[in-house]
């Protein structure tokens, strides 16, 4: 069965606090988790094994819009007898 | 009127004469039976009804008529509608005579005057109608308060006779019930005088609007022209515009507003005030008339554009005037109506009463406490809840009289004279100016045009207005007028998304006055006279 749990936050911030919610992220980049909370919903997210990094940015007639992406699969723990390979012919 | 139209309408009425006369002959002369006659006439007016409407939709279909004619079929419709509706009282009643059993019980209530003033208003439903003759529609309303006033006394005299006891109490209660149906004749009456008015007046029209109006221009003409001028008021109130003489243009006229009587009250009111200190200002009263939850008021219709529409469609020179003249009339309202009491506001309240409006209109809007990792934002309650103990602590040197609701749209200009108009006064009050000054930024910024020439134009007019405000604060030595123009920006932001269709716009508003809100609930006491409010929460 599929889990599926969403965090949207949007707001307006100075440049100040972005930097905040930046650090904020990369500490948790750092302690190998995340944790977003919207009322009394909360979604923890653990970076691990390869990450997907996307970046884009845009300019056009004065806007600007920097995305930046991260996505990642849960490693899934493999056991190494599972898969018997028999050589002997 | 379309094919043998007018000669059903005369058949109906007509109709209905009879079966009145047979309802009070059972009321009057019980040995005579009319009982089955009253019924049977009212089959015929029933398919007499339906033969006239069916025809005055046709009409429609195929006369291609003019917004006058449709206000006549609609008036038809309702004289027809209650005249069936009289048809059917009739038969109620005559129902109601056959279970009296003492049929001398009939003889305590005087029937005939009900009877007498019913024929009479019922003679004057055709010429009435068909001539559109006003006299005549406010005769056949009239009869509505005489036959109220038959009905209370009969009442009185019944009930006083069952406290008395000793009668047939099954007979009193049918006594009871027919004038009861007798009193609903005299409301259908009045139904049909009024919808009279309203095919002569050309709109739909109360008894009472009708004679405020005649009352208030001194208008012993026969005809009171109405024409709808599509204003659509956020207060619920209907603005119609008033010529006495159609053929006359620019001639007497009047803004007819109607609407509750605690808003219209005020706003009379505040008009005196106004007029007093500025008579050019304020267009001028004519009338004001009270019935009991509501009111009309009659005032000098005034030929300009208002701000809005200026802002988003004339040239810079004409703006720029207008503008000039908008702040120095501020100047001089403020500093001629300035008093020395401190004025205090409450924005938060106001904000916290209408939130939940808000939510409904906009449920995409996030409300909620979010936190990402350590960096929590609190929910918009809480904020509201911070920034109220800061408003409570917050105060303007002096109060002045405010407009109340100054958005650009109740800010006229006439280009020709170069005059200003204030409209909509009826939230005036005095009190702290920092409600125009952010009202009227807010109106400006929420006008949902969001490309250039006219969006820049809208910013220049936000950043010009606002740093003429701030000139005034400075002079006056009102140095919190920063923090509280900030709230007050904040308020309007969130509650004028209930105007703002676009969602992405709401949102961004919303987001924006979220902002103003957290930079200001971070603040200490002794930040609160240094605080500048950032001008680029208003650019967009």
């Amino acid at each position: 069965m599929s889990q599926s749990k969403d965090f949207n936050f949007e707001s307006i911030q100075d440049v100040d606090s972005v930097i905040n919610n930046l650090k904020t992220m990369s500490d948790g980049f750092k302690k190998g988790e995340l944790i977003f909370k919207h009322g009394k919903d909360e979604i923890v997210l653990k970076p691990e094994g390869m990450i997907n990094l996307q970046i884009k940015s845009k300019y056009k007639d004065g806007k600007s819009k920097l995305v930046i992406k991260f996505k990642w699969k849960k490693q899934v723990e493999k056991n190494r007898n599972a898969l018997i390979i028999n050589t002997c012919l | 009127m379309y094919q043998g139209l007018e000669e059903n309408f005369k058949i109906l009425v007509i109709e209905i004469k009879k079966q009145l006369i047979a309802v009070k002959d059972c009321l009057m002369e019980p040995e005579n039976n009319s009982f089955s006659r009253v019924i049977s006439l009212g089959n015929y007016i029933d398919n007499l009804k339906n033969i006239i409407l069916k025809k005055a939709y046709f009409s429609i279909i195929i006369q291609k008529p003019e917004e006058r004619d449709i206000m006549f079929i609609m008036s038809l419709n309702t004289i027809t509608s209650n005249l069936e509706r009289i048809g059917d009282l009739c038969e109620n009643i005559a129902r109601q005579t056959t279970y009296i059993e003492d049929k001398d019980n009939l003889q305590i209530v005087d029937f005939n005057k009900y009877f007498f003033e019913i024929f009479d208003s019922s003679d004057l439903i055709v010429k009435g109608f068909i001539d559109t003759n006003t006299n005549k529609a406010i005769k056949i309303c009239r009869s509505e308060l005489i036959i109220d006033r038959f009905y209370k006394e009969d009442f009185a005299i019944l009930l006083e006779k069952m406290k008395v006891g000793g009668h047939n109490t099954r007979d009193f209660l049918a006594l009871y019930t027919i004038i009861r149906y007798l009193e609903r004749i005299g409301d259908a009456l009045q139904n049909i005088g009024e919808a009279i008015l309203s095919a002569a007046a050309g709109t739909r029209l109360k008894i009472y609007e009708y004679t405020v109006l005649q009352d208030s221009l001194n208008s012993d003409e026969d005809r009171i022209f109405i024409e709808d001028i599509g204003v659509e008021t956020k207060s619920g109130c209907r603005v119609e515009r008033i010529k006495k003489n159609s053929k006359v243009e620019n001639q007497n006229n009047i803004l007819f507003k109607e609407g509750k009587k605690e808003k219209l009250k005020r706003e009379d009111e505040n008009l005196q005030i106004w007029s007093n200190f500025f008579p050019e200002l304020v267009p001028k009263t004519f009338g004001y008339i009270e019935k009991e939850d509501k009111a009309s008021l009659l005032l000098q219709y005034i030929e300009a554009d208002n701000f809005q529409q200026l802002s988003i469609s004339e040239d810079s020179k004409t703006i720029r005037e207008s503008l000039s003249r908008i702040i120095f009339c501020l100047n001089e309202i403020w500093n001629k109506t300035k008093i020395e009491k401190e004025a205090k506001t409450d924005f938060i309240e106001q904000l916290k009463s209408r939130i939940e409006d808000i939510v409904i209109f906009h449920p995409e809007l996030n409300i909620e406490d979010n936190s990402i990792g350590k960096i929590r934002s609190p929910s918009f309650n809480e904020l509201l809840e911070k920034c109220k103990d800061i408003e409570q602590n917050l105060f303007c040197p002096f109060s002045v009289l405010v407009h109340g609701d100054l958005n650009t749209d109740n800010i006229l200009y006439d280009k020709h004279t170069r005059k200003i108009y204030f409209v909509d006064l009826y939230r005036s009050c005095y009190s702290d100016y920092v409600q125009d000054t952010a009202v009227f930024l807010v109106s400006n910024f929420r006008t949902p045009i969001f490309e250039d020439p006219i969006r820049s134009r809208l910013t220049d007019i936000i950043i010009e207005f606002l740093y003429s405000i701030k000139e005034f604060a400075k002079s006056n030595g009102d140095y919190l007028f920063e923090i509280r123009l900030s709230i007050g920006v904040a308020r309007n932001l969130t509650t004028s998304t209930r105007f703002v269709h676009n969602k992405n716009f709401a949102k961004e508003m919303f987001l924006r006055s979220n902002y103003l809100f957290s930079k200001i609930s971070n603040l200490k006491k002794s930040d609160f006279k240094s605080f500048v409010f950032p001008e680029r929460i208003l650019i967009l």
